[in-house]
């Protein structure tokens, strides 16, 4: 029977991603001096079924790395071998390299790397070497050294200068020992690595200078090693105790097996012969005409029947005298009058009274069961039989749909609104139970969409353990509120600038553990991230415990570059200076110990999102950086505000408060353009009707409202002729169903039918400068 | 009527694979995500033929094998595992268990349906 395989592989990419999501967690998580047996095993669990999958499916080198991940892990979890950090490290490079490989396989190509080669080949020396002396010390096997070539155009990577080039040098160097080999014909840098830290932490260190693809990084392999690659990296042991098949070389058919032992291996499957508790069947295996083939064996002895022997083929086999058997042997009995090939099937009677009396029952002990039953431990659970997957374009779709809806009857109770309520009561119930129940389903449908942020939290374990470890910093990380629940749209999009954050506190905010400890610190510095819903937001904090942002460092760039800033500025106002474009040039990273790298851009990307950044340090006891989000972005908590005849609407995040100016509190600065004094600061005064061009005359501002609202850049007063009330929007983009505007972030549809336009604070405050 | 076939995997991609293919070969098939699940499946309905994954969260195969001998109505109904282990030792393991047979990954649908017919017709 021809089936297609390619439907299953869907399903197999996504749950081979889950089990390596799973492995790299369960790894992260083991502690490698007191290794929990649990994990052990769990993490097995998830290489073998990538394993499983990999095979079955065709997905041959992906099966082979799982081979030999599976190989060590499994003489880990049988206690034959302690796990070592290299192991480990070996295990997470693997998953990488599983990843790439499962990625290519999803885009329909092959992964070639000699990466591949060279982990197998670790792994397979860390699952061996340790068995010659097993018991004894282990061997240290695994700190070889690996030697790496990197490839550079200096300025391509903004390492222009002698010193910044020495300083990378410096950094480097610290993975390992590093040689300068001068330049190639291209006029670039070639260095070499030697380390055994690998690839990983190589790029960790470049990943604050460049992009990868500025960079070159080889292997450097010599000759005799090589060999010794290809020599070793696809087959087993034969030895090893457990019946593993090795993998056909590539181009070999697929699912092909090739054997080590064709007497025992060649069969996949088998049927056993020997009745439970008839000792001799056990013992002598040429007696019991196991029937084997390939793949598989079937046990022919049915309970007391002799006749009724194993039968093992290529790759099943059948115990004889099993429980199942006599169901088998009735089976092979009406199979044989059709069909003469015989596999060895014995027709002993099935359930022969007297089979009965000389058997013991089948539930007889196992020999020293291997697996104890399995508490539960993998994260996800049985939840596979009742969800589904659907894709986000339909939810989406469902969103946009609900929106309409909730628009719908807004526009049903304008029209209602001058009916008079006891005379239509009956329309006034039925809009009352309308609005109920579009706003449950909208709740509902929103709620689609909302995943646990510990969907990107999962992934700073490793984040941090390869950021500390290339930088030779020791850090924990403490995850908070995994639970709280954002847009997934949100959560795709919050993984950047929550990486940049992290990797910068490890960066320059913990310190080195020498420094920690003479500053009467723990040698292990900790980042904290935690998330929480807050009065209709969700606040996402980086906090770290290093040594905070130097106040003074900062303010001197920022006169070198040239920035204005008040005579005293507060702290707030010169932590937002790192925010600053100028501030992430290549430079300050190591001389500031600030956060200069990339800061305007994870503002920018939070800034998309509706959602804004606070820094707060103290100097020597660390740095906590606030991030606040909408909880989605398809509906959002505004005020609408009346300018003339038009309505805007003000997202509630960014209101600080609202009030009824008094004449004196205007002001115009020279340069400046006009302030509006609120208490003791002055604040810059946004006209609507000046940056929209209305066309009708300014109202008087004593007839109007100020809302004082938080932008990036400090706080503005805009000036409106009314508050009108606070809604729920939906949001529609102006982009797609028209074009960007300046100043604006979108709109939505209001209850009347009219469109009101949902107003971009930062950008307002922008316009208004170029106005002012 | 179908044949029944109760295929215990912890893996969606195998477990989709095998029944796809038992169901399009005539037979009724019913999945559990792991040992438990299939125990519990097993005890609410009557099998002809059970397919058991080893490598299992909360309930291993061989253990689920040893349970479901314990049921009188499970007492001499085929139970094949699918293990990529092929060894003797996992065999006799199996055995012991009071597996009917094995059946090693990878696999492919011709070899688990050849089996299959082998064991329930």
């Amino acid at each position: 029977m021809a089936i297609d395989m390619t439907q299953f592989y869907q399903v197999f990419f996504e749950e081979a991603q889950e089990n390596l999501a799973t492995m790299e967690g369960l790894l992260l998580e083991l502690n490698v001096d007191a290794p929990d047996l649990e994990t052990l095993n769990a993490i097995f669990r998830a290489a073998h079924s990538i394993k499983g999958g990999a095979g079955t499916f065709g997905f041959n080198d992906m099966a082979e790395v799982t081979h030999v991940l599976e190989t060590l892990l499994d003489r880990l979890r049988k206690q034959e071998l302690a796990p070592t950090s290299e192991m480990v490290d070996a295990f997470l490079e693997a998953g990488d390299i599983l990843k790439l490989q499962l990625q290519a396989h999803q885009e329909g190509r092959e992964y070639n790397d000699p990466s591949k080669a060279e982990i197998c080949e670790r792994l397979e020396r860390l699952a061996q070497g340790e068995s010659v002396s097993a018991g004894s010390v282990p061997a240290n096997a695994a700190t070889e050294v690996n030697r790496w070539r990197l490839r550079f155009a200096p300025v391509a990577i903004g390492r222009g200068t002698e010193e910044e080039r020495h300083a990378l040098f410096a950094s480097l160097g610290e993975l390992g020992s590093i040689t300068d080999l001068g330049t190639d014909h291209q006029g670039r840098q070639v260095w070499r690595i030697e380390t055994a830290g690998g690839r990983a932490a190589i790029e960790e260190i470049l990943a604050f200078v460049c992009e990868p693809a500025q960079i070159e990084l080889e292997p450097e392999v010599s000759s005799e090693e090589a060999g010794g690659l290809q020599q070793t990296s696809a087959h087993t042991s034969a030895d090893s105790g457990y019946g593993f098949f090795d993998y056909a070389p590539p181009g070999a058919e697929k699912l092909e097996l090739t054997h080590t032992d064709p007497a025992q291996e060649d069969a996949g499957y088998g049927f056993f012969t020997g009745a439970p508790g008839s000792e001799h069947l056990l013992t002598s295996k040429p007696a019991l005409h196991l029937q084997e083939g390939d793949g598989y064996g079937i046990f022919t002895d049915a309970p007391g029947a002799e006749s009724l022997t194993d039968q093992e083929h290529e790759s099943f086999g059948l115990f004889g005298g099993s429980p199942g058997m006599d169901q088998v042997a009735a089976v092979a009995r009406r199979a044989r009058q059709d069909d003469e090939r015989g596999y060895g099937f014995f027709t002993a009677a099935p359930g022969a009274p007297s089979d009965a009396a000389p058997t013991q029952p089948a539930a007889k002990p196992a020999p020293q069961a291997e697996t104890r039953p399995a508490q539960q431990l993998a994260k996800r659970s049985v939840a596979a039989d009742s969800s589904i997957r659907v894709s986000v374009e339909k939810v989406d779709q469902l969103i946009n749909l609900v929106g309409e809806l909730v628009i719908t009857h807004a526009m049903l109770a304008d029209a209602c609104a001058h009916l008079d309520p006891v005379a239509h009561e009956r329309i006034m119930a039925g809009l009352l139970n309308l609005e109920r129940n579009s706003r449950d389903l909208q709740e509902a449908v929103m709620s689609i969409r909302m995943m646990p942020i510990s969907f990107v939290f999962n992934r700073f374990p490793r984040v941090v353990r390869d950021t500390a470890a290339a930088l030779g910093k020791k850090v924990s990380l403490r995850l908070i509120g995994e639970d709280t629940e954002l847009d997934k749209g949100l959560i795709e999009r919050l993984a950047d600038p929550l990486t940049h954050l992290v990797r910068n506190s490890i960066d320059h905010g913990i310190e080195r553990p020498e420094v920690r400890l003479a500053a009467g610190k723990p040698e292990s510095g900790e980042i904290i991230l935690r998330a929480s819903h807050r009065s209709g937001s969700v606040v996402v904090e980086v906090i770290d415990d290093g040594a905070g942002l130097n106040r003074d460092k900062i303010l001197a760039k920022a006169a070198r570059l040239g920035i204005s800033l008040p005579e005293n500025p507060s702290d707030k106002e010169v932590w937002q200076l790192i925010f600053q474009p100028g501030f992430s040039t290549a430079e300050q990273i190591t001389d500031i110990s600030g956060r200069g790298v990339g800061m305007d851009v994870v503002r920018r990307n939070i800034e998309d999102m509706n959602g804004r950044v606070e820094i707060d340090s103290v100097a020597g006891r660390g740095t906590q950086i606030t991030i606040r989000l909408p909880l989605t972005l398809a509906i959002l908590d505004g005020l609408s505000v009346r300018m003339g005849s038009e309505i805007f609407i003000l997202p509630l995040t960014v209101i600080l408060e609202s009030i009824q100016p008094r004449h004196e509190q205007f002001k115009s600065v020279v340069g400046k353009g006009r302030v509006v004094q609120i208490n003791d600061d002055y604040l810059p005064l946004v006209s609507l009707h000046q940056i929209f061009n209305s066309g009708r005359p300014e109202p008087d501002p004593l007839a109007c409202i100020l809302v004082i609202v938080e932008t990036g850049e400090g706080r503005v007063a805009i000036l409106v002729d009314e508050l009108v009330a606070q809604h729920q929007v939906v949001i529609k983009s102006l982009e797609t169903n028209y074009r960007r505007v300046e100043g604006i972030s979108g709109a939505t549809i209001m209850g009347d039918g009219r469109v009101a336009l949902i107003l971009d604070v930062d950008a307002l405050a922008r316009l208004s400068r170029r106005f002012g | 009527m179908a044949k029944a076939i109760l295929t215990v995997d912890d893996s969606p991609s195998i477990r989709q694979m095998v029944s796809f293919t038992l169901k399009e070969a005539g037979y009724a098939v019913t999945e559990a995500v792991d040992g438990q699940d299939g125990l519990n499946k097993a005890r609410a309905a009557q099998f002809d033929l059970i397919f058991t994954d080893q490598n299992m969260p909360n309930l291993d195969g061989l253990s689920l094998i040893r349970q479901l001998r314990a049921l009188p109505q499970y007492k001499s109904v085929p139970i094949l595992m699918l293990t990529t282990e092929s060894s003797e030792a996992m065999k006799n393991q199996g055995r012991a268990a009071g597996a009917t047979g094995w059946l090693v990954k990878p696999f492919d649908p011709a070899k688990l349906l050849e089996v299959v017919r082998k064991v329930i017709g």
